[in-house]
């Protein structure tokens, strides 16, 4: 391993249109340089390439420079890096990527770009492929032969690509602003394995995944640090005596690593049982608010109909028609010229909305049109059919359409004539009645009574098994107030609407009559649909048993991090349920991404056996207070400081989680007696 | 069933075909009840004729509500697509 390489290609030092504001410092390259132990670095700056500011940093750093530049190319970016050599040339055709992109937005085409620098075998070609803006996947196909390695944002990212016989060479580099401010450097470099390090040397071994990896030590380890500390690309467990630096060792890497999954000690132990229970059940909730929402979308449809029925509202018209009309009829023989006129007492005709056509020709059109199953359409009807049918169904709807337009105007007229008639007579005009719509909206309302005292039916309606518990959705009725007031976000008062909550066309009458209640949140009013989870058993959990499903949803939640820290988990669980469940899902996440545990319990450090093992140790030389990292595989005899102190694997693992060899040896023959 | 009928020279209506009342002593629940014969049963009712009634209030009540019933007697058929058709997914969905 004597020749890994640690190369950072990725590298800004010109504040361009497509940069936050920074001023490049070449002091503060030398000292990452040094700092970090880089072997190579390359100039990449977004679309641009700065040649004598290249030449300066060339001959001011001890180790190889090359020229580069970051493109945008396709909506993506992709670094195109040069040989030294070939700079004036190379630098000629930056110029001319640099003509073309006048926004951080532009982007020039993968043709262009081969207009620009002509063969692009002669450059080191990396998109961005797992990292954001990537290049598409069509322009990578067009550039296929030339790209040698794929840039991606994380260590989760770079291990999934390496083991990932699909996908291209990963890299890892810093994508840096080197200026005064930068106060930690990043620790985001690749590592390959080449004797000098040449442009042609770095392209060849990008190009064979066996020489490529995240530390010195091969494709299992990462480097963390800056002084080279390195931990597992799978699991790692930090032990250590109390105080010796544990968790401030696992704050450092959380702070060192990008997109973290940080679970705190303690920080799901429960406090105040009733508290809790209802932040638990509000996040259970909101967690399936998008299930509560399509289970109720057909429902919120009908309660956005029915808002608009008034039931009230039509009585009241039938009453106004009929008094009128008898008004109206026992005037007759006092009627002058203007009410004895027949329009005077016309009625309007009847609109229909040709709703129901419209929705029959869609249906035909629909099977006409489809596709997926043209199949089992085609054998059992007629495609010309249908097509003569769908013909006929507009024929009828333009008819419809005309008889439409032309009531609409023959009523406008007759509102019309009607109006200027009642002005010159003393007779009381009949008012109108669409006893259609009162018969259709009374309908409405019997089918939306049906259809909520269905929903408010006591069923279970969802279960999804969780890591051995499992998550029910239950439809319900609301039994108080407190439980309807749950539903809304709203802070108006339900109390007296809750009152009628048994008749629902009622009760929505009195939801309208609360001001602050928005109408959006009505539908979620008329029947609860409830969270419980489970445990194994079949019961409702307790306290204990939801920090346990609240620790295993957020180590599932992981998934969408880079790495996964847990700081001493056995301060919250018992052993029991670490070593079931916490164990195997942790093992099982560490095959994806990094996972650090830290822990002082041998429930988690060795039964879980973790692939690298890091023990922190407070140590006293010459009167100082020094803190150490010791780190190793799980199988190495002893394990290394960075200083190159060694101490026993087996001292330090039985002493942080046995409580030493002696302890060990005294609860072993305990048991030994107990078994006896 | 016979709802609406014309009968020396007035106009009467009747829920049972039993009882019959005077067009003009209708009310608001009667023509409720009317709806829901017309809508929902056989409904037949004598045609509007100003020579066959004589009594001129009941003219003018009988032709309205005959026309307006009859109206809804011939989109019979549109208010039962309709009302089958109506949250027909939500009943399909939350019956189970």
């Amino acid at each position: 391993m004597n020749d890994m390489k640690k190369i950072d290609l990725h590298i800004h030092t010109v504040q361009t249109i497509s940069d936050s504001p920074f001023k490049f410092c070449i002091n503060k390259l030398r000292e990452y340089i040094h700092t970090c132990k880089l072997d190579a670095i390359a100039i990449t700056n977004h679309n641009t390439l700065d040649i004598d500011q290249f030449r300066q940093i060339s001959t001011s750093v001890d180790i190889p420079v090359f020229p580069g530049i970051e493109i945008n190319i396709d909506g993506g970016h992709l670094l195109l890096i040069a040989e030294k050599s070939e700079l004036s040339d190379f630098a000629i055709r930056c110029s001319e990527v640099t003509s073309r992109i006048s926004a951080a937005n532009d982007s020039i085409k993968t043709s262009e770009l081969i207009v620009i620098y002509g063969d692009l075998s002669k450059y080191l070609l990396i998109p961005h492929y797992e990292k954001s803006p990537q290049v598409p996947s069509k322009s990578l196909s067009e550039l296929a032969p030339f790209i040698d390695a794929g840039e991606v944002n994380s260590p989760k990212k770079f291990v999934y690509c390496l083991k990932n016989s699909d996908s291209l060479s990963p890299v890892y580099f810093s994508d840096c602003r080197i200026c005064a401010e930068l106060v930690s450097y990043p620790n985001r470099h690749t590592f390959i394995n080449c004797g000098e390090v040449t442009l042609n040397a770095i392209k060849s071994s990008l190009r064979d995944k066996t020489k490529i990896s995240l530390s010195y030590n091969g494709p299992s380890l990462i480097q963390v640090f800056e002084d080279g500390q390195e931990i597992s690309t799978g699991l790692t467990v930090i032990i250590g005596e109390r105080s010796s630096g544990k968790s401030y060792t696992l704050n450092r890497i959380a702070d060192a690593s990008s997109n973290p999954k940080f679970i705190r000690q303690f920080s799901l132990v429960e406090r105040n049982e009733k508290e809790d229970e209802d932040k638990f059940n509000t996040i259970l909730s909101r967690n399936h608010s998008l299930f509560t929402q399509e289970y109720l979308k057909e429902y919120q449809s009908v309660v956005n109909e029915i808002i608009r029925v008034d039931i009230d509202m039509n009585d009241r018209t039938m009453s106004n028609y009929l008094d009128s009309l008898k008004k109206h009829a026992f005037e007759v023989e006092k009627l002058d010229a203007f009410a004895k006129s027949k329009l005077f007492r016309e009625e309007e005709f009847p609109i229909s909305d040709l709703n129901e056509l419209k929705k029959l020709i869609a249906s035909v059109q629909h099977l006409i049109e489809n596709i997926e199953y043209r199949a089992i359409i085609d054998k059992h009807i007629n495609n010309q059919k249908l097509k003569l049918l769908i013909i006929e169904l507009m024929n009828e709807f333009g008819k419809k359409e005309e008889e439409r337009l032309k009531r609409i105007w023959l009523n406008d007229l007759i509102v019309d004539i009607k109006t200027k008639l009642k002005i010159r007579t003393a007779a009381t005009a009949i008012s109108e009645v669409d006893l259609y719509k009162v018969a259709i909206d009374l309908e409405k309302k019997s089918k939306f009574t049906e259809i909520t005292n269905m929903l408010r039916k006591d069923q279970q309606i969802m279960h999804r098994d969780i890591q051995g518990f499992k998550i029910v959705a239950r439809k319900c009725e609301f039994t108080s107030v407190t439980e309807l007031k749950s539903s809304t976000k709203s802070r108006a008062s339900l109390k007296s609407a809750y009152q009628a909550y048994s008749d629902p066309y009622i009760f929505l009458q009195e939801m309208k009559n609360i001001d602050g209640l928005p109408e959006s949140d009505y539908y979620q009013l008329f029947a609860r649909i409830q969270y419980l989870i489970l445990n194994k058993d079949g019961y409702e959990v307790s306290g204990g048993e939801r920090s346990e499903f609240n620790l295993l949803r957020e180590i599932n939640d992981a998934q969408q991090y880079d790495i996964l820290l847990i700081d001493e988990p056995e301060s919250s669980f018992d052993n029991i349920f670490l070593k079931n469940d916490v164990n195997k899902l942790l093992k099982e996440l560490s095959q994806s991404m990094p996972v650090v545990l830290v822990t002082h319990n041998n429930t988690v450090g060795a039964s879980i056996m973790p692939d690298y093992i890091l023990c922190t140790k407070k140590e006293v030389i010459d009167g100082n207070i020094e803190y150490l990292i010791y780190s190793g595989f799980t199988t190495d005899k002893t394990l290394t400081s960075r200083n190159n102190k060694q101490v026993k694997n087996i001292d330090v693992t039985m002493g942080c989680l046995e409580a030493g060899k002696t302890a060990y040896g005294e609860r072993r023959r305990m048991y030994e007696d107990l078994e006896n | 069933m016979k709802i609406l009928k014309i009968d020396n020279g007035k106009g009467f209506y009747s829920l049972d075909e039993t009882t019959w009342k005077q067009i003009d002593e209708i009310d608001k629940n009667d023509l409720m009840a009317l709806l829901n014969i017309v809508l929902k049963e056989d409904a037949r009712m004598d045609a509007y004729s100003s020579d066959a009634i004589a009594n001129q209030a009941h003219q003018i009540i009988y032709k309205s509500i005959y026309e307006k019933l009859h109206t809804l007697l011939n989109n019979k058929s549109k208010f039962k697509d309709e009302s089958d058709r109506l949250y027909l997914e939500a009943i399909q969905k939350y019956s189970l």
